[in-house]
Protein backbone atom coordinates (compact mmCIF):
# COMPACT_ATOMS: atom_id res chain seq x y z
CA UNK A 1 0.00 0.00 0.00
CA UNK A 2 1.55 3.34 -0.73
CA UNK A 3 1.42 5.92 1.36
CA UNK A 4 -0.80 8.60 1.94
CA UNK A 5 1.15 12.29 2.06
CA UNK A 6 0.22 15.95 2.00
CA UNK A 7 1.68 19.45 3.05
CA UNK A 8 1.32 21.88 5.94
CA UNK A 9 1.54 25.55 4.86
CA UNK A 10 2.79 27.34 8.22
CA UNK A 11 1.47 30.70 8.89
CA UNK A 12 4.70 32.68 7.91
CA UNK A 13 3.74 31.81 4.13
CA UNK A 14 7.44 30.69 3.63
CA UNK A 15 7.51 27.09 5.96
CA UNK A 16 6.14 23.90 4.29
CA UNK A 17 6.28 20.40 6.06
CA UNK A 18 5.92 17.71 3.84
CA UNK A 19 4.37 14.35 5.61
CA UNK A 20 3.52 10.80 4.88
CA UNK A 21 1.49 8.53 6.58
CA UNK A 22 1.25 4.72 6.19
CA UNK A 23 -0.84 2.23 7.96
CA UNK A 24 -4.07 2.34 10.63
CA UNK A 25 -4.41 1.92 13.72
CA UNK A 26 -3.03 3.97 16.74
CA UNK A 27 -1.18 6.97 15.38
CA UNK A 28 2.83 7.19 16.34
CA UNK A 29 5.02 9.82 14.76
CA UNK A 30 8.51 9.56 13.86
CA UNK A 31 11.19 12.42 13.73
CA UNK A 32 14.03 11.60 12.68
CA UNK A 33 17.71 13.07 12.68
CA UNK A 34 20.35 15.56 11.66
CA UNK A 35 20.67 16.10 7.77
CA UNK A 36 17.99 13.27 7.20
CA UNK A 37 14.48 13.44 5.48
CA UNK A 38 11.46 11.21 7.08
CA UNK A 39 12.21 8.66 4.07
CA UNK A 40 15.26 7.88 6.42
CA UNK A 41 12.58 6.05 8.46
CA UNK A 42 12.25 3.28 5.62
CA UNK A 43 12.66 0.17 7.95
CA UNK A 44 11.08 1.26 10.60
CA UNK A 45 7.87 2.10 9.09
CA UNK A 46 7.64 -1.28 7.48
CA UNK A 47 7.96 -2.87 10.86
CA UNK A 48 5.71 -1.02 12.56
CA UNK A 49 2.92 -0.08 9.61
CA UNK A 50 1.29 -3.74 9.63
CA UNK A 51 -0.49 -2.35 13.47
CA UNK A 52 -0.25 1.26 13.42
CA UNK A 53 -0.64 5.03 11.64
CA UNK A 54 2.61 5.59 11.09
CA UNK A 55 3.17 8.90 10.16
CA UNK A 56 6.64 10.45 9.03
CA UNK A 57 7.47 13.50 7.81
CA UNK A 58 10.72 16.08 6.92
CA UNK A 59 11.87 19.06 9.05
CA UNK A 60 11.76 22.29 7.92
CA UNK A 61 14.75 23.10 4.99
CA UNK A 62 15.13 18.79 3.78
CA UNK A 63 14.13 16.41 1.67
CA UNK A 64 10.23 17.87 0.38
CA UNK A 65 10.34 20.49 3.35
CA UNK A 66 10.79 24.27 2.77
CA UNK A 67 11.85 27.05 5.40
CA UNK A 68 12.11 30.38 5.35
CA UNK A 69 14.99 31.10 7.65
CA UNK A 70 18.43 28.55 8.40
CA UNK A 71 17.95 29.19 12.08
CA UNK A 72 16.18 27.33 14.01
CA UNK A 73 15.64 25.10 17.26
CA UNK A 74 14.32 22.51 18.47
CA UNK A 75 11.35 23.96 20.07
CA UNK A 76 10.28 25.33 16.49
CA UNK A 77 10.92 21.81 14.92
CA UNK A 78 8.50 20.50 17.81
CA UNK A 79 5.67 22.98 16.91
CA UNK A 80 6.13 22.06 13.43
CA UNK A 81 5.38 17.95 14.45
CA UNK A 82 2.07 19.17 16.01
CA UNK A 83 1.53 21.26 13.40
CA UNK A 84 1.54 17.94 11.50
CA UNK A 85 -0.61 16.39 14.70
CA UNK A 86 -3.45 19.26 13.89
CA UNK A 87 -3.32 18.64 10.25
CA UNK A 88 -4.29 15.14 10.21
CA UNK A 89 -6.08 15.87 13.09
CA UNK A 90 -4.83 13.57 15.86
CA UNK A 91 -5.37 14.80 18.90
CA UNK A 92 -2.79 12.56 20.38
CA UNK A 93 0.45 10.42 19.43
CA UNK A 94 2.60 7.82 20.26
CA UNK A 95 6.26 9.82 19.93
CA UNK A 96 9.38 7.95 18.49
CA UNK A 97 12.42 10.64 17.97
CA UNK A 98 15.83 9.34 16.56
CA UNK A 99 19.03 11.26 17.17
CA UNK A 100 18.40 15.37 16.69
CA UNK A 101 14.53 13.96 16.50
CA UNK A 102 14.90 12.54 20.04
CA UNK A 103 15.55 16.31 21.33
CA UNK A 104 12.61 17.28 19.68
CA UNK A 105 10.64 14.58 20.68
CA UNK A 106 11.56 15.61 24.37
CA UNK A 107 10.22 19.37 23.26
CA UNK A 108 7.25 18.11 22.06
CA UNK A 109 6.77 16.41 25.63
CA UNK A 110 7.33 19.40 27.52
CA UNK A 111 5.80 22.23 25.25
CA UNK A 112 2.74 20.01 24.39
CA UNK A 113 2.20 17.31 26.68
CA UNK A 114 -1.86 16.67 26.11
CA UNK A 115 -0.92 15.64 22.67
CA UNK A 116 2.05 12.74 23.62
CA UNK A 117 0.52 9.23 24.52
CA UNK A 118 4.22 7.62 25.13
CA UNK A 119 7.68 8.78 23.83
CA UNK A 120 10.18 6.62 22.93
CA UNK A 121 13.60 8.44 22.74
CA UNK A 122 16.39 6.53 20.45
CA UNK A 123 20.11 7.36 20.37
CA UNK A 124 19.79 11.33 21.61
CA UNK A 125 20.71 13.12 24.74
CA UNK A 126 19.12 15.99 26.60
CA UNK A 127 21.98 18.91 26.57
CA UNK A 128 23.02 20.48 29.46
CA UNK A 129 26.59 21.09 30.98
CA UNK A 130 26.93 17.34 31.92
CA UNK A 131 25.66 15.92 28.37
CA UNK A 132 28.65 13.52 27.70
CA UNK A 133 30.70 14.41 24.14
CA UNK A 134 31.51 12.49 21.13
CA UNK A 135 35.08 12.53 20.83
CA UNK A 136 37.06 14.93 19.32
CA UNK A 137 37.58 13.10 15.38
CA UNK A 138 33.84 12.79 16.18
CA UNK A 139 33.11 16.71 15.92
CA UNK A 140 35.67 17.32 13.32
CA UNK A 141 34.02 15.12 10.92
CA UNK A 142 30.24 16.60 12.01
CA UNK A 143 32.01 20.19 11.38
CA UNK A 144 33.68 19.15 8.07
CA UNK A 145 30.95 16.63 6.76
CA UNK A 146 28.16 19.85 5.87
CA UNK A 147 30.79 20.78 2.96
CA UNK A 148 31.57 17.43 1.66
CA UNK A 149 29.99 16.18 -1.69
CA UNK A 150 26.59 14.01 -0.72
CA UNK A 151 28.10 10.23 -1.90
CA UNK A 152 31.82 11.11 0.29
CA UNK A 153 29.72 12.43 2.96
CA UNK A 154 27.53 9.51 3.23
CA UNK A 155 30.28 6.83 3.09
CA UNK A 156 32.56 8.91 4.76
CA UNK A 157 30.31 8.78 7.72
CA UNK A 158 29.99 5.05 8.14
CA UNK A 159 32.47 4.44 10.77
CA UNK A 160 30.87 7.22 13.06
CA UNK A 161 27.30 6.16 12.63
CA UNK A 162 27.86 2.41 12.33
CA UNK A 163 29.02 -0.12 15.07
CA UNK A 164 31.75 -2.43 14.17
CA UNK A 165 29.85 -5.33 13.91
CA UNK A 166 27.28 -4.25 11.03
CA UNK A 167 30.45 -2.68 9.57
CA UNK A 168 31.72 -6.04 8.98
CA UNK A 169 29.13 -8.26 8.67
CA UNK A 170 25.74 -5.93 7.39
CA UNK A 171 27.44 -3.86 4.50
CA UNK A 172 24.45 -4.58 2.42
CA UNK A 173 21.97 -2.68 5.13
CA UNK A 174 24.82 0.11 5.11
CA UNK A 175 24.77 0.44 1.29
CA UNK A 176 20.66 0.35 1.36
CA UNK A 177 20.76 3.29 3.62
CA UNK A 178 23.14 5.20 1.64
CA UNK A 179 21.04 4.36 -1.36
CA UNK A 180 17.81 6.08 -0.08
CA UNK A 181 20.09 8.88 1.52
CA UNK A 182 21.21 10.10 -1.73
CA UNK A 183 17.49 10.24 -3.03
CA UNK A 184 17.19 13.07 -1.24
CA UNK A 185 19.37 16.52 -2.50
CA UNK A 186 21.54 17.21 0.65
CA UNK A 187 20.75 20.94 1.89
CA UNK A 188 24.22 22.49 3.45
CA UNK A 189 22.26 25.63 5.03
CA UNK A 190 19.80 23.35 6.62
CA UNK A 191 22.10 20.82 7.99
CA UNK A 192 23.84 23.69 9.53
CA UNK A 193 20.84 25.35 11.13
CA UNK A 194 19.98 21.53 12.53
CA UNK A 195 23.60 21.76 13.77
CA UNK A 196 22.54 24.62 15.24
CA UNK A 197 19.65 23.49 16.84
CA UNK A 198 21.12 20.30 18.22
CA UNK A 199 23.95 22.49 20.35
CA UNK A 200 21.61 24.88 21.40
CA UNK A 201 19.08 21.92 23.02
CA UNK A 202 19.02 21.64 26.61
CA UNK A 203 15.79 19.87 28.58
CA UNK A 204 18.05 18.03 30.78
CA UNK A 205 16.90 19.72 34.13
CA UNK A 206 12.99 19.78 33.04
CA UNK A 207 13.11 16.05 32.15
CA UNK A 208 11.40 15.22 35.30
CA UNK A 209 8.42 16.72 34.04
CA UNK A 210 7.95 14.69 31.42
CA UNK A 211 4.96 12.35 32.32
CA UNK A 212 4.01 10.18 29.70
CA UNK A 213 5.39 6.34 29.60
CA UNK A 214 8.76 6.96 28.03
CA UNK A 215 11.24 4.41 26.57
CA UNK A 216 15.18 4.92 26.06
CA UNK A 217 16.90 2.94 23.04
CA UNK A 218 21.12 3.43 22.85
CA UNK A 219 23.80 1.36 20.91
CA UNK A 220 26.69 1.04 23.57
CA UNK A 221 28.90 1.64 20.27
CA UNK A 222 27.16 5.05 19.65
CA UNK A 223 30.09 7.40 18.78
CA UNK A 224 27.85 10.28 17.44
CA UNK A 225 25.96 10.72 21.11
CA UNK A 226 28.00 8.38 23.50
CA UNK A 227 25.89 5.96 25.69
CA UNK A 228 26.11 8.01 28.78
CA UNK A 229 23.79 10.58 27.98
CA UNK A 230 20.67 7.68 27.42
CA UNK A 231 21.58 6.20 31.52
CA UNK A 232 21.46 10.25 31.93
CA UNK A 233 18.40 10.86 30.30
CA UNK A 234 16.81 7.34 31.99
CA UNK A 235 17.60 8.36 35.33
CA UNK A 236 16.05 11.35 35.32
CA UNK A 237 12.81 11.08 33.09
CA UNK A 238 10.22 9.35 35.72
CA UNK A 239 9.25 5.62 35.39
CA UNK A 240 11.29 5.33 31.97
CA UNK A 241 12.79 2.31 30.54
CA UNK A 242 16.09 1.70 29.23
CA UNK A 243 17.42 -0.49 26.33
CA UNK A 244 21.35 -0.55 25.77
CA UNK A 245 22.23 -2.28 22.32
CA UNK A 246 25.26 -3.98 23.11
CA UNK A 247 26.81 -4.47 20.03
CA UNK A 248 25.30 -1.77 18.04
CA UNK A 249 26.22 2.02 17.01
CA UNK A 250 24.32 5.27 16.61
CA UNK A 251 22.11 3.90 13.85
CA UNK A 252 20.85 1.37 15.74
CA UNK A 253 17.67 0.67 13.90
CA UNK A 254 19.96 -0.79 10.70
CA UNK A 255 22.08 -2.49 13.04
CA UNK A 256 19.76 -4.41 15.22
CA UNK A 257 16.25 -4.09 13.31
CA UNK A 258 14.45 -6.31 15.63
CA UNK A 259 14.09 -3.70 17.72
CA UNK A 260 11.61 -1.84 16.06
CA UNK A 261 9.64 -5.04 17.21
CA UNK A 262 10.17 -4.30 20.76
CA UNK A 263 9.30 -0.17 20.00
CA UNK A 264 6.21 -1.55 18.88
CA UNK A 265 5.27 -4.09 21.53
CA UNK A 266 6.13 -0.87 23.70
CA UNK A 267 3.45 1.55 22.06
CA UNK A 268 0.54 -1.51 22.06
CA UNK A 269 1.64 -1.91 26.13
CA UNK A 270 0.57 2.13 26.21
CA UNK A 271 -2.31 2.07 23.78
CA UNK B 1 43.05 23.54 24.29
CA UNK B 2 42.62 22.48 27.73
CA UNK B 3 43.66 25.59 29.67
CA UNK B 4 40.76 27.96 27.99
CA UNK B 5 38.74 25.20 28.16
CA UNK B 6 39.32 24.52 32.30
CA UNK B 7 39.23 28.56 32.64
CA UNK B 8 35.66 28.77 30.47
CA UNK B 9 34.29 26.10 32.76
CA UNK B 10 35.40 28.21 35.83
CA UNK B 11 34.08 31.48 34.83
CA UNK B 12 30.73 29.66 33.38
CA UNK B 13 30.41 27.72 37.01
CA UNK B 14 31.03 31.11 38.72
CA UNK B 15 28.96 32.83 36.84
CA UNK B 16 26.27 30.55 37.34
CA UNK B 17 26.67 30.74 41.23
CA UNK B 18 25.98 34.13 41.22
CA UNK B 19 23.26 33.73 39.39
CA UNK B 20 21.40 31.45 41.35
CA UNK B 21 22.11 33.82 43.86
CA UNK B 22 21.05 36.50 42.86
CA UNK B 23 17.09 34.99 41.59
CA UNK B 24 16.83 32.97 45.20
CA UNK B 25 14.88 35.61 46.14
CA UNK B 26 12.79 35.88 43.64
CA UNK B 27 11.98 31.90 44.00
CA UNK B 28 15.09 30.39 42.65
CA UNK B 29 16.58 30.66 39.46
CA UNK B 30 14.06 27.93 38.00
CA UNK B 31 10.88 29.34 39.02
CA UNK B 32 12.34 32.58 37.19
CA UNK B 33 13.12 30.92 33.87
CA UNK B 34 9.82 29.22 34.40
CA UNK B 35 7.72 32.27 34.64
CA UNK B 36 10.00 33.83 31.82
CA UNK B 37 8.85 31.07 29.59
CA UNK B 38 5.35 31.08 30.39
CA UNK B 39 5.54 34.78 29.26
CA UNK B 40 7.18 34.43 26.22
CA UNK B 41 5.09 31.59 25.21
CA UNK B 42 1.89 33.95 25.99
CA UNK B 43 3.50 36.88 23.95
CA UNK B 44 4.08 34.02 20.87
CA UNK B 45 0.59 33.08 21.21
CA UNK B 46 -1.18 36.15 20.78
CA UNK B 47 1.23 37.12 18.15
CA UNK B 48 0.02 33.60 16.10
CA UNK B 49 -3.72 34.08 17.25
CA UNK B 50 -3.45 37.56 15.72
CA UNK B 51 -1.56 36.34 12.54
CA UNK B 52 -4.78 33.50 12.17
CA UNK B 53 -7.54 36.79 12.49
CA UNK B 54 -5.97 39.16 10.19
CA UNK B 55 -6.47 37.57 6.55
CA UNK B 56 -4.35 40.07 4.69
CA UNK B 57 -1.30 39.57 3.45
CA UNK B 58 1.81 40.77 4.10
CA UNK B 59 0.25 42.07 6.95
CA UNK B 60 -0.65 37.61 8.57
CA UNK B 61 2.96 36.69 7.51
CA UNK B 62 4.61 39.43 9.32
CA UNK B 63 2.85 38.20 12.32
CA UNK B 64 3.53 34.77 12.23
CA UNK B 65 7.15 35.66 11.65
CA UNK B 66 7.39 37.39 14.58
CA UNK B 67 5.83 35.19 16.94
CA UNK B 68 8.42 32.47 15.38
CA UNK B 69 11.39 34.81 15.62
CA UNK B 70 10.31 35.68 19.32
CA UNK B 71 9.64 31.91 20.06
CA UNK B 72 13.10 30.84 18.78
CA UNK B 73 15.40 34.09 20.03
CA UNK B 74 13.24 33.28 23.53
CA UNK B 75 14.26 29.50 23.35
CA UNK B 76 18.55 29.93 22.35
CA UNK B 77 17.74 33.02 25.34
CA UNK B 78 16.51 30.31 27.61
CA UNK B 79 18.70 27.23 26.38
CA UNK B 80 22.18 29.36 27.24
CA UNK B 81 20.92 30.71 30.70
CA UNK B 82 20.18 26.93 31.78
CA UNK B 83 23.12 25.99 30.48
CA UNK B 84 24.96 28.87 32.36
CA UNK B 85 22.88 28.14 35.88
CA UNK B 86 22.96 24.03 35.38
CA UNK B 87 19.23 23.83 35.36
Amino acid sequence: MSPASGIVAGLDGHTRLYWEAKGRGDPVLLVHGLGLSGGAWWRTVDALAPAMRVITFDHRGIGRSTSWTYAYTTEAMADDAVSILDDLGIERAHLYGFSLGGMVAQQVALRHPPRVRSLVLGATHSGSRRAAAPDSEVVAFIRRRGGMPSQEAAWASVPYNYGPRCRTEHVDRIADDIERRLKNPFNERAYRAQLLAASLHNCFGRLERIAVPTLIVHGARDRMIPVANARMTAERVPGARLTILEDAGHLYPTEEPGVDEAIGEFFHEHG
Amino acid sequence: MPFKDDVLERVVDVAGKIGRTALAPWGGAEACLDAYETALRAVVDLQLDAARAVDIEPLRSALASSAHLTRDLGAAQLSSVRWILDL
